[in-house]
């Protein structure tokens, strides 16, 4: 399934038509996905799945460990959603066409990598090879200030990679025998019992991973990366690019660290809360729909990070009850964040290539004018600020639940997210939908069959998580439980 | 006598080179390929060696020297091949080929030599003739100031070195390495060897420009013929790294102690000088001028460490540093070659105007930078990690640091490569030259991917050197 999208790529290079290329790029991410699908119905909970484990370089202890557990499955199949739909979307892509095609499945095989690694080097790995080719998105078909916003994505990333680098050095010294494959670490936990260096080690991933989610502090990269770049990219990049920021923390920080992680988890939350407010009140302030959108994401997985810290703060068998829900909460609102703000995203983009208007104060009654997008975008806008029936609202609230339970005051200020986020949102379809038809755009045409798809399958997404979302808790839930313990 | 044999077999190709030119007038190019093929050879007997030490012990052949030997003869060919166009334009006859491969059958002398007389005969060889090679355009009045250069600065430091080293034996009375680490070991350090160590190691920092003897670089490798830029930046740099880690490391290792603040400080003063500097420039030659005292800095980071894990450390950098570095000298000749310039500029667009070049140039740099999956990221992991192992979380951090402000300006080639968009017409390059680049392109995605049969050689290497 890794490999896939890579010998898709491989075959996208030696392509010339632009129609072949299409098509076998579609095929790849498609057959990814279907492989995805297989994987989620042969997927037994509790434990590993589909693992797989070669020697690679013995000098330096390190392993081709793959393996699907119940956190990683989700993200791999929104990964792999995304992707496809990603492709399906970009049929009408013109310029440099090859090339797009070529980095948006490398991009694909990265992120999978991502979630799929059980060795940190391997990890590490694909961690930044989904750097160059969102480098690439952004500098090629990116806005008018791709340039900047390309090498600030880069620089920023490369920094906390870096910085996670070194973590990942002092983990595999201190561990004996020297190893970076991540299930034995968690077994060996090296950096029990020495505070000071584990929290040196926290940080020092903190950071890295911090970075990539974005928390407040580290967050200035993203509008600027999420403005300027094309939808697929913008996509992508909130998508699945910051899950891989979440993910490194249940991943690698939750279980090895976890005596650090005690120590910390009250600065994480104070970031988190800080992140959710902030970004949503920033947000507020947006009149560019594609920033509001990138601050929104700012918020939503400060969301994910105040799961995160509820599940680190985690001190007596009491309260495992919580924190499993709080993690359970956090992975679900990744995966459901992927979804909508997709979702949003591909919605900015279907307006602005009509319109080449992102500015929201210049819409207003497109509810006439193109009433399909306007339905669905209802639908979306209703999701993101946690309407109860759609996907939004069962991870907010799981992790608001578990997170109560625990550390009850950051919950309580989190709360606050919900509420500006609510009005943001609404205030947005307000100024786009409702009101007298603006007359710069006359004929406006309503979304198309191809855009309508792409579309239909991320609002059915929605609704199922949202109705019905036991089948993706009890996947979830066999993960964390594992991860924590319990 | 038999572990000789790859330098002896360089040596009559040089010669026989030599003869081929004065037989057949204007064969530069037949014989050229005769000597990749010749080096090629000569790689192949160096898998064959019996270690041992020879010539009454003023020779020692070992794992260690041996992969640095496989490293050159691969690079000469490489430098080779990167010629043919710049001797076909200049009418270049032979003899600039097998000056080429005489500096490399000094530099295998260099790595094997076990005696500090034979240890500066052959660095003199070697540089003396990089003197004649990089004035070698010899109506280009870069090219003529460069050599000057060189051959200023070169024979400073042959002097400094050359003093040190007699100081060296005056306080030991050997001129023998395993002796010198004997004499050592036995008895507290004297002045005379402290200053003999010192004036050493400036000797050593002129030839391997650690800051602050740098700054001849930038001028000599902009006006150097840009293939023997390339040599001179991998090459003599990895000739330069073995000498002194036999030197400084192994015969002075205990002086350790007294060197390894003043070797720690130039490593993160000499990384940080040369990315900074790199920054700001837009002549291509003189970026990867900086560039390449930025790796310097690096790899002065695998002397520090106790000689077993720098050793093997230093071996992987140098072997994936010098496939890297070449194949960026190798696009930029391809560029230069087709009469692009050398500036960044020369760069712009060329993913439609040559894919595989930017292709080829973009895995370069990320090998440069450190960005898997080509193989200097497994380069400065294994350095990095080793740093910190050995306790050095510090220098560790300066290095990492450091590969994020070189990403900066190695993306600056990137993003012309690959965001502007440019008029000029597609790069044709020569047959050589994309022999050359798919030899390295080859090289650092192969180890990249797959380092571990290169780590277990050098790991081998470096357990061997330090018994």
């Amino acid at each position: 399934m890794l490999f896939l999208p890579l010998a898709g790529a491989f075959v996208v290079a030696m392509l010339k038509r632009e129609r072949d290329i299409k098509f076998t790029a579609l095929a790849a991410s498609g057959a990814t996905l279907l492989l995805a699908l297989f994987a989620w119905l042969r997927f037994v909970p509790g434990g590993l799945n589909f693992e797989e484990q070669y020697t690679w370089i013995p000098q330096i202890g390190v392993s081709y460990h793959l393996g699907l557990d119940g956190i990683s499955l989700p993200l791999v199949f929104l990964t792999a959603l995304l992707g496809f739909l990603v492709m399906l979307y970009s049929w009408k892509q013109k310029e440099r066409v090859k090339e797009y095609f070529l980095y948006f499945l490398v991009l694909e095989m990265g992120m999978l990598g991502v979630f799929l690694a059980l060795d940190l080097f391997l990890f590490f790995i694909f961690w930044e090879v989904s750097l160059v080719p969102m480098y690439f998105i952004i500098g090629i078909w990116g806005g008018p200030r791709k340039d900047y916003a390309a090498i600030k994505f880069f620089m920023y990333t490369l920094a906390g990679s870096v910085a996670l680098l070194l973590g990942i050095f002092i983990i595999y010294f201190k561990a004996s025998p020297h190893t970076l494959d991540i299930p034995l670490l968690v077994k060996l936990s090296p950096l029990a019992g020495s505070l000071p260096l584990a929290g040196l080690v926290f940080w020092l991933l903190f950071v890295g991973f911090a970075v990539k989610v974005p928390s407040f502090p580290f967050h200035t990269w993203l509008p600027d990366a999420h403005v300027e770049a094309p939808t697929g990219g913008s996509v992508i990049l909130a998508g699945v690019l910051l899950k891989m920021g979440g993910y490194g923390f249940i991943r690698v920080v939750l279980p090895i660290l976890p005596e650090a992680s005690r120590q910390w988890a009250w600065a994480v939350a104070i970031l988190a809360v800080i992140s959710i407010v902030y970004g949503a009140l920033v947000a507020m302030a947006q009149s560019d729909f594609k920033k509001l959108v990138a601050y929104s994401s700012v918020s939503h997985m400060g969301y994910v990070m105040l799961g995160v810290s509820s599940a680190m703060a985690l001190s007596s068998p009491e309260m495992l009850r919580s924190g499993v829900t709080a993690l359970n909460g956090a992975v679900l609102q990744m995966f459901n964040h992927g979804i909508i703000t997709g979702a949003l995203f591909f919605l900015v983009g279907i307006i602005y290539e009509r319109t080449h208007n992102r500015d929201l104060n210049k819409f207003g009654g497109l509810d006439q004018k193109v009433p399909l997008y306007a339905a669905v975008m209802t639908v979306v806008g209703f999701a993101a600020l946690g309407l109860p029936g759609l996907n939004g609202f069962v991870g907010e609230f799981l992790v608001f639940l578990g997170s109560y339970g625990i550390q009850p005051l950051f919950t309580a200020i989190g709360l606050l997210g919900i509420i500006i986020g609510a009005a943001y949102m609404l205030w947005t379809l307000q100024r786009m939908l409702l009101g007298k038809p603006r007359v710069e755009y006359p004929h406006l045409e309503d979304m198309d069959v191809r855009e309508l798809v792409v579309l239909a399958v991320l609002v059915a997404v929605m609704f199922m998580v949202g109705l019905y979302p036991a089948p993706i808790l009890d996947i979830i839930n066999s993960g964390t439980l594992a991860i924590l313990g319990g | 006598m038999f572990a000789l044999l790859p330098e002896l077999a360089v040596l009559a190709l040089a010669l026989a080179v030599l003869l081929g030119d004065l037989l057949r007038k204007g064969r530069a190019r037949e014989l050229a390929w005769l000597s990749v093929a010749g080096l090629a050879g000569a790689f192949l007997l160096t898998l064959r060696t019996t270690y041992g030490t020879l010539f009454t012990e003023t020779l020692v052949a070992d794992a260690f020297g041996v992969v640095l030997k496989q490293l050159f003869l691969a690079g000469t060919a490489v430098v080779i091949l990167l010629s043919m166009r710049e001797m076909e334009r200049f009418a270049w006859k032979a003899e600039y080929l097998s000056l080429v491969l005489f500096v490399c059958a000094g530099m295998m002398l260099m790595v094997s030599a076990n005696e500090l007389i034979t240890l500066y005969v052959a660095l003199e060889i070697v540089t003396i003739t990089l003197f004649i090679l990089t004035a070698y355009r010899k109506r280009d009045a870069l090219s003529v100031e460069a050599g000057l250069k060189l051959y200023v600065q070169g024979f400073a430091s042959s002097g400094i070195l050359l003093y040190g080293l007699s100081l060296l034996y005056g306080a030991t009375n050997t001129t023998y390495l395993p002796a010198i680490a004997q004499a050592l070991a036995r008895g507290s350090p004297t002045a005379t060897l402290l200053l003999g160590a010192v004036m050493v190691l400036a000797g050593f920092g002129f030839k391997l420009s650690i800051v602050p003897f740098h700054m001849w670089v930038p001028d000599v490798y902009q006006g150097a013929p840009t293939p023997i830029t390339a040599f001179l930046s991998v090459g003599s740099k990895a000739a330069g790294f073995a000498v002194a880690m036999r030197v400084l490391v192994l015969a002075l290792g205990s002086l350790q102690g007294h060197l390894i603040v003043v070797l720690g400080a130039l490593a993160v003063v000499t990384m940080f000088l040369g990315n900074l500097l790199a920054i700001s420039q837009n002549n291509v030659k003189r970026l990867l001028a900086y560039s390449t005292i930025a790796h310097v800095g690096y790899m002065l980071l695998a002397l520090v460490m106790s000689p077993k894990v720098g050793a093997a450390s230093l071996l992987f950098y140098l072997a994936v540093y010098t496939f890297a570095n070449l194949l960026a000298f190798a696009v930029l000749i391809a560029l230069s070659d087709a009469g692009g310039g050398e500036d960044i500029s020369a760069f712009s667009g060329l993913v439609t105007r040559s894919p595989w070049l930017a292709v080829a140039m973009v895995a370069a740099l990320l090998s440069l930078g450190g960005i898997p999956p080509v193989a200097g990221f497994v380069g400065k992991f294994y350095l990095f990690a080793n740093a910190v192992r050995e306790g050095f979380l510090l220098l560790a951090l300066a290095g990492v640091v450091n590969t994020i402000i070189s990403m900066y300006y190695y993306l600056r080639i990137v993003r012309e490569m690959f965001i502007v968009k440019s008029a000029a017409p597609a790069v044709l390059p020569s047959f050589a030259l994309k022999v050359a680049v798919a030899l390295c392109l080859a090289a650092i995605v192969f180890f990249g991917l797959y380092p571990a049969p290169l780590l277990r050689s050098v790991e081998y290497a470096a357990a061997l050197l330090v018994r």
